[in-house]
């Protein structure tokens, strides 16, 4: 049965996981059942950079869904249906259009300032002294919760208040699922997943809409432990050092506090770390993707695709939580395809490549085949001006910046993930196999560790063979605009080349 | 790198792609992410997402710990650190009693606090309420079934503040999931330390290394029910903890038990009590009751710091014995259930009484006494001008370059609650160190050794001088500075003696205080008298004598204190200052003695003379002091230091007063021997026996009860020095008592004075107070009821001071002599065998005349006809000196020679005798002259020696004499009584025999005639001879009565058979021509009725010149005498002068001093010739 998929993404990992998971689903991967996927991005780091980006790639998303007379369905390009809450419900003044939950009383303030705590009786105001310690109180919120989530524990629980939450209870329906994103050991997403959690199993009557289906409802969580650090600075409040410990506290916590009312737990996390420069938040936190967000997007592919029946709650309590991790096959420091789980390989390989087919033909061949090529002549046309409208120009332009920019930083990052020889893939590029290969061009190169299909019959693996399959898969078909027909053709198209150069690797479907 | 690997921190698990594990993370998985920091984090983790994080936090520290049999392991730095903190602030709340000053409780209630929030106006407040809230029932569950926090169980939360002087902040609380926690900011401000745990401090300590009492708290409580289900991990962790314990205080863990066995059920509770906090709620974790410890300071009894003093212990046995505490102190103690942590701070000072138990030890939340250094070392040292006279008052060790200063003890009385004098002096309890410094600073150092083998406690102060400015300089206890205060005063003991089991002491302190600098002249001392119980005698108000003026360099205040039991040492308090004395009682200390005393005692108009024999000695000798006995007569004598009574705080040694001399306080010393008496009283001293009959006074405050040796006392140095600024009293023994009680209290004050110094004499001599005997003389003359007075007096004075088991004996100071003379004790022997004796007692106011028969008196007179009747001024009062032909004719001369040599202080002296113009005083210090100390080997002045070449003044003294032998034989042959065969002459005043002639066969032939021409017959064969005592007349009295002692019974008070006896020899020649004796009928008022009487006696009188100026026929007066014989007539005629109204001056004179129904008790022969002899003085003056 369809459902909502409502995903809070927490923090600035929870951003980079929904990144992630937008560029699958753009790229085609499934999930399920899932009707529409709601993001709310949860973050007090206005400024931060990884959260713009996300936001700003959801909306391209969307755009380039919307401006898709025909709405493309699962397995296809942005084939998934990414809407932002205000999308989903019919009376939502109140709500603003965007996918990130802005915190309120929260800006150039204390978190004592924000409790108000000169003002508390001395009871309460002693209890307060007790639970945090004065530079919790002396905190600045509008930095981000950096690393106190106990702060962030009452800060966050706003969101129980607000309009958002509200509207999220009041159109959840009872096989709807919720999947909770966060980082623990940093600030905002480890105090953030309680308090969404348990809100959301505490509900009751008279405070939030649906509150049967809130405490029964289908909750997934990934929780990504460390898998970076910081670089060394004086005066950091962030503390690469601290951010085990707080791991494992906060492990510790969810042992009782946490896990066993959630239906699926993701863990993940790496030791093979890479250290950021320090940024506590206010300098717009920008860190590269990272393979574990990619990862992190597929845990919620794989809950998505569960069964209903895998994720019964009775009476708030989930019936046997089940609880993952993910393997990889190979521990090396930069993956390729070659190197990830099969099951993994199967999900991502083929709409990850195709994607990146789409992205270096719109790269370096589109310009060059618009109006000669036969599937870009037959109307509705794939000509200059369509290259110049704003589908193609901006949208999937940025889409596919956006991409290769992902890539790119997955590949550079370490642990690394670098499955294609892309300009800006410097890990895949440093390859001596790739010496005189003209990068981002070269189809044949393009699969890391993977040789195209050789043999007397096989043809050159290049743009050409590409639009001889494009130019097939177009043949006596009919498309709406030209945008539908660049991106069902690109889909069909792509997957055949695959299929035919790179049998061993994507063994026809 | 060439296998399956799974994106996370453990390496436990292995699979490909998302594969599902068995379970969520727990321990194991925990614990095996590898930390590549080590977990070595300051900061303790603050990852929990939850606004009751630090409970978690708690309970995860301590399943950590838990998994390890010792409870600590790799990376459990923070852990350790966590629960030792849980421990502590648990501890606080147990020992919360003892730390009530310094802790609140406030609780929390879940229900109304959380209500506060929710309905409060503050949206900040109601943020927090939500939150909190969120997670109190999200996470409520029960610890072991749910994994929760047992929030639902839970009502209130307890949390701690802590306040003192610094710092305040919140502690921590109790906590649902492990009873206790900590706040997250740093708690070094609490101030808290148990053994040497100091709580919240660097270092961590796991439970089994606690406290027993709190261990048992743990352990017990553990037995309750349900504990293991709510708090799983620290019921894991106790367990680990038990386990430690068994093997490590195998003692503590039997009385624990196997599983806390031990303290299940009522064996918990009859344990501990409940915990309330101030305002009377229970302390409850969960439903928990919170224990406190039982405060029990019993428990330190045992502590190596316990001063183990026997006399605390005796003086209060209720009471816990305290601890000596120590800074910087090295040794090995046990302190409170550890050893002495060598950098605990130990304050000075500390205001909290530690005999209430207000104190705290240092560095620990018990209350327990202790002492530290200002409970024994008082904050001001004085500092004594001169050095402190060692061999009589302890001198605190004194040690150091300038010992030219001493300073008083700077110890507390506090100090006396454990220690007797005895111990400082023996220094092995306890060790006084005085130690001269630099700068004129002190160091005190007291030691007190603890326990054999370990270092002892050392409480040590340095005293600081004053400045440069010399403005007092505070002390500051805080800092340990003591101040030195320098005051100029003495303080002296009398006498020095003591007994354990011994007669009740009879003390005089003398206090003399010079002090008239600025900052010092409102001193007013105050002494205090502390026994050996170290409790304050009641002594009465001291006497004030001597007053100091600012202005006047050599004044002095003196005060004198009577104390009447026994003492160990003196606190001295002045002007905000104090410290103690110290005598040095060991070295005073006498047992009643063996040697039985017997004293005679003179007290004579001019002079007063004390003789005593002891059962050892019979042969009398003259009171000393302080002089060697074997010397006493001959040449200089050597000291007697155990014959000295008096201690002088000051060192004796005069060339040791160079600072004294300084500093112009030299009348701290120049006092003593003025206002008590001089240390040697001896024959070559300057003080001696006999002496001048003279009370000092200095304005005593008549209204009071007087004493000797306070009020007053015996003028020893009159006519020695000058005694300026004091009144002397010499008319004692017959000032007019009746209409003047101050000679009533002077009388009384003088002998007490000198019953003292006999009763200093025994105790100082091995002598037995109780068995001491006195005879004292009491001149014929003398009317009744004066004698009873004056025998009340030496009866209540003896009782008092000397013995209730004897009584004193009286003796007619006139017959004593005879018994001297009698057997050939003096330098003649006499016997009145054949032919009667006479003996006569020429005193200064009175003769007395005894005839012996036999060996008995058989006839006894007295009047007033002695040396005082040729010195003195006749029946004139006022200012008669100036006429008096003796003062006249030498005084000029006497001055003169004084001041020529160099004594013009004695002529101070003397001008100050004189201004009383009492021409006896004055005559009296001529004659002292020649015995005068000072002036020997420098000038002679022998007045005796003067008057004897002076053939103007020669006529005064045969009349003198021949009146006396004409009146004696009148009075022989009217009784028909033989010549006598001797006439021995005693009293001082028969020195002025002497003037007369140096030759007693030349007195002899004078009398013989004299009694020829009065029997009118022939002298008898045998003759007459006069004996004149010539060394020592006055002594004659006291050695005879000495004598005479031993047939009288000391064992009961006088029954008069003695005076009965005398009474029915006494007779009193009326001095008429029909030589009759007075009778009963003789009254005053009779015969003042009866002119015919006193007319005769100028017949008789006439009948008496004739019989002198015949004499001269036979005797030539100029050739035996050297009297200018062309004179007589002039002689004659003066004598002749005014006779009849002579007569009745004397006799009304008398007659006003007496009762108008007595009979006459003198004659009345004499009066006209005592007024004759001062005009004759007079007119041989202008010649």
């Amino acid at each position: 049965m369809a459902h909502k998929l409502f995903i809070f993404a927490i923090g600035g990992t929870g951003s980079r996981v929904v990144k992630a998971l937008t560029m699958l689903l753009a790229s085609g991967v499934t999930l399920g059942d899932t009707s529409v996927v709601v993001p709310i991005i949860v973050d007090p780091h206005k400024a931060n950079d990884d959260l713009k980006r996300t936001e700003d790639l959801l909306k391209t998303y969307q755009r380039i869904r919307n401006d898709l007379t025909q709405k493309p369905g699962p397995g296809a390009f942005f084939g998934q249906d990414i809407r932002t809450l205000k999308n989903i419900i019919n009376n939502s003044d109140k709500l603003a259009d965007t996918y990130t939950f802005e915190l309120k009383g929260v800006g150039n303030e204390t978190f004592g300032q924000y409790i108000d705590y000169a003002q508390l009786d001395p009871a309460n105001k002693a209890l307060t002294e007790l639970l945090f310690s004065e530079r919790n109180l002396n905190t600045e919120m509008n930095v981000g919760f950096v690393g106190n989530p106990n702060i962030g524990s009452v800060v966050l629980n706003q969101f129980k208040d607000s309009d958002e939450f509200r509207q999220f209870a009041a159109n959840f329906a009872a096989n709807d699922r919720v999947f909770i994103i966060s980082s623990i050991f940093g600030g905002t997403g480890a105090a953030g997943f309680p308090i969404i959690l348990k809100n959301i199993r505490g509900a009751t009557a008279g405070d939030l809409d649906n509150p049967e289906y809130l405490r029964n409802a289908r909750i997934g969580a990934l929780t990504a432990l460390p898998y970076f650090g910081v670089e060394p600075n004086t005066e950091r409040r962030i503390d690469k050092a601290t951010f085990y410990s707080k791991a494992k506290a906060a492990l510790h916590y969810y042992g009782r506090g946490v896990n066993d009312r959630l239906n699926r737990l993701y863990y993940i996390g790496d030791q093979l770390t890479q250290n950021y420069a320090y940024d506590p938040g206010e300098g717009g936190q920008r860190n590269d993707a990272h393979v574990v967000e990619l990862a992190g997007a597929l845990a919620i592919a794989d809950f998505a695709n569960l069964a209903d029946a895998d994720l019964d709650t009775e009476n708030g309590k989930p019936v046997g939580p089940v609880f993952s991790e993910f393997g990889i096959r190979k521990n090396v420091e930069t993956l390729t395809m070659a190197d990830l789980g099969e099951e993994t390989r199967q999900t991502l390989a083929r709409p990850l490549t195709k994607m990146a087919l789409l992205n270096a033909y719109i790269t370096h061949q589109m310009r060059e085949s618009s109006g000669s090529m036969a599937w870009t002549k037959e109307a509705p046309a794939i000509d200059s001006s369509f290259l110049g409208g704003s589908f193609y120009k901006t949208y999937l332009g940025d889409f596919s910046r956006a991409f290769t920019v992902w890539l790119g930083e997955m590949s550079r990052n370490k642990r690394g993930f670098a499955p294609f020889a892309l300009e800006g893939n410097t890990k895949a590029n440093e390859n001596p196999a790739l010496q005189n290969v003209a990068v981002g061009r070269d189809l044949a190169h393009l699969l890391v560790g993977y040789a195209p299909k050789g043999g007397l019959f096989a043809g050159k693996t290049d743009f050409n063979a590409l639009e001889n399959l494009l130019n097939k898969t177009t043949l006596r078909k009919t498309y709406p605009t030209p945008a539908d027909k660049l991106m069902q053709a690109f889909g069909s198209g792509s997957d055949a080349f695959l299929g035919e150069k790179f049998p061993d690797l994507f063994k026809n479907a | 790198m060439d296998n399956k690997h799974v994106l996370t921190l453990h390496t436990i698990t292995n699979g490909e792609d998302w594969f599902s594990r068995s379970g969520g993370y727990g321990k194991k998985e925990i614990e095996a992410i590898e930390d590549p920091e080590g977990g070595n984090t300051k900061e303790p983790p603050t990852s929990i997402p939850s606004p009751f994080a630090r409970f978690d936090l708690v309970r995860t520290a301590f399943a950590r710990l838990a998994q390890f049999e010792t409870l600590t392991g790799k990376d459990t730095h923070n852990d350790e650190r966590l629960v030792s903190e849980c421990f502590d602030v648990g501890e606080l709340f147990f020992n919360f009693d003892k730390l009530k000053d310094n802790l609140d409780i406030i609780s929390w209630n879940k229900t109304d606090n959380l209500n506060t929030l929710r309905e409060s106006s503050a949206v900040g407040h109601q943020r927090l309420g939500a939150a909190l809230n969120l997670f109190l029932e999200q996470d409520g569950g029960q610890a072991r079934q749910d994994g929760g926090y047992n929030f639902a169980r839970m009502d209130s939360l307890f949390i701690l503040r802590y306040t003192d002087d610094r710092d305040s902040g919140i502690v921590g609380g109790t906590s649902p999931s492990t009873l206790f926690f900590s706040a997250p900011h740093s708690l070094k401000f609490v101030n808290v330390q148990f053994g040497n745990q100091k709580l919240f401090g660097d270092g961590f300590t796991p439970l089994h290394l606690r406290d027993a009492d709190y261990q048992k708290f743990w352990h017990g409580l553990s037995t309750r029910p349900g504990f293991g289900d709510c708090f799983p991990e620290v019921l894991a962790y106790l367990q680990k903890s038990l386990n430690l314990l068994k093997q490590q205080n195998n003692k503590l863990w039997q009385q624990i038990g196997n599983g806390a066995e031990k303290l299940r059920g009522d064996a918990f509770e009859t344990l501990f009590d409940n915990l309330t906090s101030a305002n009377g709620d229970l302390v409850e974790i969960l439903d928990y009751r919170m224990k406190k410890v039982r405060v029990d300071a019993t428990q330190f009894s045992r502590s190596g710091f316990v001063l183990n003093s026997e006399k605390y212990a005796r003086l209060f046995p209720d009471k816990l014995s305290p601890m000596l505490l120590q800074e910087n102190y090295q040794g090995r103690l046990i302190y409170t259930k550890d050893y002495w942590n060598k950098a605990q701070a130990v304050p000075p000072v500390v205001a909290e009484d530690w005999r209430e138990n207000k104190r705290k030890l240092p560095g620990q939340a018990d209350f327990y006494p202790w002492l530290t250094i200002s409970d024994f070392l008082d904050p001001y040292i004085i500092r004594l001008v001169y050095p402190i006279n060692a061999d009589k008052f302890y001198d605190g060790g004194l040690t150091g370059n300038s010992l030219l200063q001493s300073y008083l003890l700077p110890l507390t009385k506090t100090f006396f609650d454990f220690f007797d004098a005895d111990d400082l002096i023996a220094g092995k309890k306890v060790k006084l160190l005085l130690e001269n410094r630099a700068g004129n600073s002190v160091k005190a150092t007291l030691t007190i050794p603890l326990l054999p083998g370990e270092p002892p406690i050392v409480f040590d102060r340095i005293y600081y001088a004053n400045d440069i400015s010399e403005a007092p300089r505070p002390a500051n206890e805080t800092r340990n500075e003591g101040a030195v205060t320098e005051y100029q005063f003495g303080v002296n003991l009398m006498p020095f003696v003591r007994f354990a089991n011994g007669p009740s002491p009879i003390y005089r302190v003398q206090v003399v205080d010079q002090d008239l600098d600025h900052y010092t002249y409102g001193n007013d001392y105050k002494l205090q008298f502390l026994t050996r119980d170290n409790k304050p005698l009641p002594v009465a108000e001291p006497k004030e004598r001597s007053r100091k003026k600012q202005n006047v360099p050599d004044s002095v205040t003196t005060k004198y204190y009577a104390v009447g039991q026994n003492f160990d040492y003196i606190a001295v308090e002045a002007g905000g200052r104090r410290g103690l004395i110290l005598p040095r009682f060991d070295q005073a200390l006498r047992e009643p003695g063996a040697v039985d005393f017997t004293f005679a005692i003179d007290f004579g108009t001019t002079n007063t003379h004390i003789e005593y024999t002891t059962n050892a000695d019979p042969n009398p000798k003259a009171f000393t002091m302080g002089v060697a006995d074997d010397e006493n007569m001959v040449g200089k004598s050597a000291t007697n230091p155990a014959d000295s009574a008096i201690a002088t705080l000051h060192h004796p040694d005069p060339t040791r007063r160079q600072y004294m001399n300084a500093v112009k306080a030299t009348d701290i010393a120049d006092v003593v021997p003025v206002e008590l008496h001089p240390d040697r009283i001896g024959p070559h001293e300057r003080a001696s026996f006999p002496t001048r009959t003279a009370l000092l006074e200095n304005t005593p405050r008549w209204a009071e009860t007087l004493a000797g040796f306070m009020d007053f006392n015996p003028a020893l140095l009159y006519e020695k020095q000058n005694l300026m600024g004091y009144t002397v009293e010499t008319n004692l023994k017959w000032a007019n008592y009746r209409q003047d009680d101050r000679e009533e209290k002077r009388v009384e004050a003088y002998i007490q004075s000198l019953l003292l110094l006999v009763r200093n004499k025994v105790l100082l001599n091995n002598g037995n107070l109780a068995a001491t005997k006195l005879v004292w003389f009491y001149p014929l003359s003398m009317l009744e009821t004066r004698r009873n007075y004056f025998e009340e007096v030496w009866n209540r004075q003896f009782a008092a001071i000397i013995s209730t088991k004897t009584f004193p004996q009286r003796i007619p100071e006139s017959t004593a002599p005879y018994y001297w003379y009698e057997g050939g004790s003096g330098e003649h022997a006499i016997q009145a065998e054949s032919y009667p004796a006479v003996c006569v007692d020429i005193g200064g106011g009175t003769s007395d005349v005894v005839v012996f028969q036999r060996g008995k008196p058989t006839l006894i007179t007295s009047f007033r006809f002695a040396a005082n009747a040729i010195f003195g001024d006749a029946f004139a009062t006022e200012g008669a000196a100036l006429r008096n032909g003796f003062v006249r004719k030498y005084e000029t001369k006497i001055t003169a020679l004084l001041n020529d040599n160099g004594f013009g202080e004695l002529v101070k002296a003397y001008e100050k005798i004189k201004g009383r113009q009492r021409s006896e005083d004055i005559v009296a210090f001529f004659f002292s002259l020649k015995d005068n100390r000072d002036l020997q080997g420098k000038v002679s002045i022998d007045f005796n020696e003067m008057l004897g070449k002076d053939e103007s003044l020669k006529i005064v003294f045969l009349v003198f004499y021949t009146a006396l032998v004409y009146h004696i034989a009148q009075m022989m042959k009217a009784r028909q009584m033989a010549m006598p065969r001797y006439i021995a002459f005693s009293g001082n005043g028969s020195k002025v025999l002497r003037v007369l002639s140096t030759k007693p066969a030349v007195l002899s032939q004078l009398a013989r005639l004299i009694y020829q021409s009065v029997y009118e017959a022939d002298y008898h064969t045998d003759g007459l001879e006069v004996i004149v005592e010539q060394k020592a007349p006055k002594e004659a009295t006291c050695k005879g009565g000495l004598k005479h002692s031993t047939t009288l019974r000391f064992d009961r008070a006088d029954d008069g058979r003695n005076d009965e006896l005398i009474e029915a020899t006494k007779r009193v020649l009326l001095g008429t021509t029909d030589q009759r004796f007075a009778g009963r009928k003789d009254t005053y008022e009779t015969i003042g009725n009866d002119p015919a009487v006193l007319t005769d006696v100028v017949g008789e009188v006439r009948a008496f010149l004739t019989v002198l100026f015949s004499v001269n026929e036979t005797m030539p007066f100029k050739d035996k005498f050297g009297v200018r014989a062309g004179d007589l007539d002039e002689y004659r005629k003066i004598l002749e002068k005014d006779l009849a109204d002579n007569v009745q001056v004397g006799f009304k004179r008398k007659r006003n001093d007496s009762d108008q129904k007595d009979p006459v008790e003198e004659t009345l022969f004499f009066y006209p010739l005592v007024k004759g002899l001062n005009a004759l003085a007079a007119h041989a003056a202008n010649q």
